[in-house]
């Protein structure tokens, strides 16, 4: 008896275990691939200049980083692209410098066929937390299907991880019982 | 150091002693200079 | 340190795995999420606010799944309780952001959130601390006299009166042993869902004691079932999350590889213990979390000029996971201790089995 159940548990922790490898091996590749990140910076979700706020990170109003302003389908360095609501983001965009931010003028501006970015982060405080709050995210709508996606990996990881615990400890013989909650009564 | 142990409160407090510090070693090393 | 290009920021990833493995280990023990732990906790590894929400809520759904299993495995989920729940906690929940939203565009400030959220968890913590004490004393006396003492002993009247509320359908929840109208569950349900949704909590602190003082479900049950509302709450949080943009599945994976551990810890520490002693963890979980909240309050409420403010509340927010780790550790190493007739400190016997 306790070397069948030995046997179906080392079968249930190599399934288990091969499944959990399985969809770790997926949710990495994406990552690694990029797709994850594609799928993140999917599209515009506001009028602007689509950039990459890591390419501006140290810029200071002493010495504001220049965006030249051009279309292409993927961002190196200090490039702006226009976009619209709906529109595709590039490669590389991380954030929308949003219209309006243009216009008030404070953090950026447009300068011909340029833009000029004095103030790329500040401190945020809110609810007794700080943190930097920059053009990273701004502007920016993930793809739908990929929300969907994120759900079923992580209820499938747990599912799998779930039972890839139950299945080593009945292979390692460790023997759990129900509780009996109402002994004793 | 008996009662830290023997008595509830007291390993309550000793326990949490020992969090909070691990807490301030783990902030001096680790995250410290990102904040 | 690694790179989350999703998230945007570097951040330690040891600390993630350690985060997910104590929070795994209390949320499989106490039936939390542990999102009011969790949450600051990635905000001060540099997660921005909203993606700290988003990655501790989708992880929670997967760690709840981990857990959810043991707990099956320990008879410890009523499944005529979970699934009685589940609909009222989600309506609850959409209820309590919206109410959220409402209020904020009246004008709600983030200090009278914080004042909110400190009442709900100290007022549970009072309860819950008075009542436990109250039952670990009652075990300490039937152990005097002799008497067989179960694995749960609870001392709250409040069940015998939701239990007599007559509104049909009644439900058999037979895991439980409770008999009460189906209306008492899902109301549970509405009304700890609400207060999580406004809080923008998971709500297993709420849950847990509801299930137990209200509906009047053994602790171990309400642990249980509970983590099941936890994978709904928690997936469907996390669909919700994920479209927003908050979600960064690297630093989710990152948290889970220690939460799988860690939930497994916590889920089989719950057989070395009687129902009292998860009980005082969930309310020692519940006045760190008030205090770590207060701190952050007085912070805001001073200008945020007091620097040593800020600080104490990271250390505190960072020591709690480990005190109720270190705790939850520690009562399994006593009961492996008094069952092999070992030492252990007098107020350890009334607690473990």
């Amino acid at each position: 008896m306790a070397e069948e159940v030995r046997r179906k548990g080392a079968v249930k922790f190599v399934f288990w275990t091969l499944a959990a490898i399985g969809i770790t091996t997926i949710i990495v590749h994406s990552f690694m691939s990029g797709q994850m990140a594609n799928w993140y910076y999917y599209e515009s979700a506001a009028d602007g200049y689509a950039v990459n706020a890591d390419s501006f990170f140290n810029a200071t109003k002493q010495r504001p980083a220049i965006l030249s302003i051009r279309d292409t389908d993927q961002i190196s360095d200090l490039v702006a692209v226009p976009v619209k609501v709906g529109d595709r983001l590039p490669r590389n965009a991380t954030g929308v410098i949003e219209g309006k931010v243009l216009q008030t003028g404070k953090r950026a501006v447009i300068d011909g066929q340029t833009i000029k970015v004095m103030i790329p982060w500040e401190v945020v405080e809110t609810k007794g937390f700080r943190f930097r709050d920059s053009f990273e995210h701004k502007g920016i709508r993930t793809f739908g299907w990929a929300a969907v996606w994120n759900v079923v990996m992580v209820l499938s990881l747990g599912l799998a991880l779930g039972y890839m615990a139950e299945g080593m400890t009945d292979l390692l013989g460790i023997k759990l019982e129900k509780i009996k909650h109402f002994e004793g009564h | 150091m008996r009662w830290f142990i023997d008595s509830m409160l007291g390993y309550w407090i000793l326990v949490l002693a020992v969090s909070l510090g691990t807490a301030a070693v783990i902030y001096q090393i680790w995250l410290k200079d990102s904040l | 340190m690694f790179d989350f290009t999703v998230a945007g920021v570097e951040a330690p990833v040891l600390l993630l795995v350690l985060v997910g493995f104590t929070v795994g280990t209390v949320g499989g023990f106490i039936g939390v999420g542990g999102g009011y732990m969790v949450t600051p906790a990635l905000i001060v590894f540099g997660f921005p606010g909203y993606m700290a929400s988003g990655i501790d809520m989708t992880h929670i759904a997967g760690k709840g799944l981990v857990s959810t299993i043991r707990h099956r495995q320990l008879g410890n989920i009523d499944w005529t309780m979970a699934l009685s729940m589940v609909a009222g906690t989600m309506l609850g929940v959409e209820l309590g952001v919206r109410l959220l939203v409402y209020f904020k565009e009246l004008g709600l400030s983030t200090i009278a959130l914080l004042v909110t959220s400190v009442a709900v968890m100290f007022t549970l913590f009072l309860y819950t601390q008075f009542e436990t004490r109250r039952a670990h004393k009652k075990i300490c006396e039937m152990s005097e006299k002799g008497e067989s003492i179960g694995r749960e002993i609870q001392t709250s009247s409040l069940p015998r009166f939701f239990q007599n509320i007559p509104l049909s359908p009644i439900v058999r929840c037979r895991t439980a042993r409770v008999v009460v109208s189906m209306w008492v569950i899902v109301l549970v349900g509405v009304v700890t869902g609400v207060l999580a949704g406004f809080l923008g909590v998971g709500g297993g602190f709420i849950r847990v004691p509801a299930l137990v003082y209200l509906v009047g479900a053994s602790t171990h049950i309400a642990v249980g079932t509970d983590l099941v509302e936890i994978v709904f709450s928690g997936g469907y949080g996390a669909l919700r999350h994920s479209i927003e943009g908050h979600v960064d599945m690297m630093a989710v994976l990152f948290m889970i590889s220690g939460a799988m551990i860690g939930a497994q810890f916590g889920s089989i520490a719950t057989s070395f213990v009687r129902g009292p002693a998860i009980r005082y963890i969930l309310s020692y979980s519940l006045i760190l979390a008030t205090c770590g909240a207060v701190l952050r309050l007085v912070y805001v409420l001073t200008g945020s000029s007091i620097e040593i403010l800020s600080f104490f509340a990271l250390v505190l927010t960072l020591g709690e996971m480990i005190f109720l780790c270190i705790f939850i550790v520690s009562l399994v190493v006593f009961a492996i201790r008094h069952r092999r007739g070992k030492w252990v400190p007098k107020w350890v016997p009334p607690l473990v089995c």
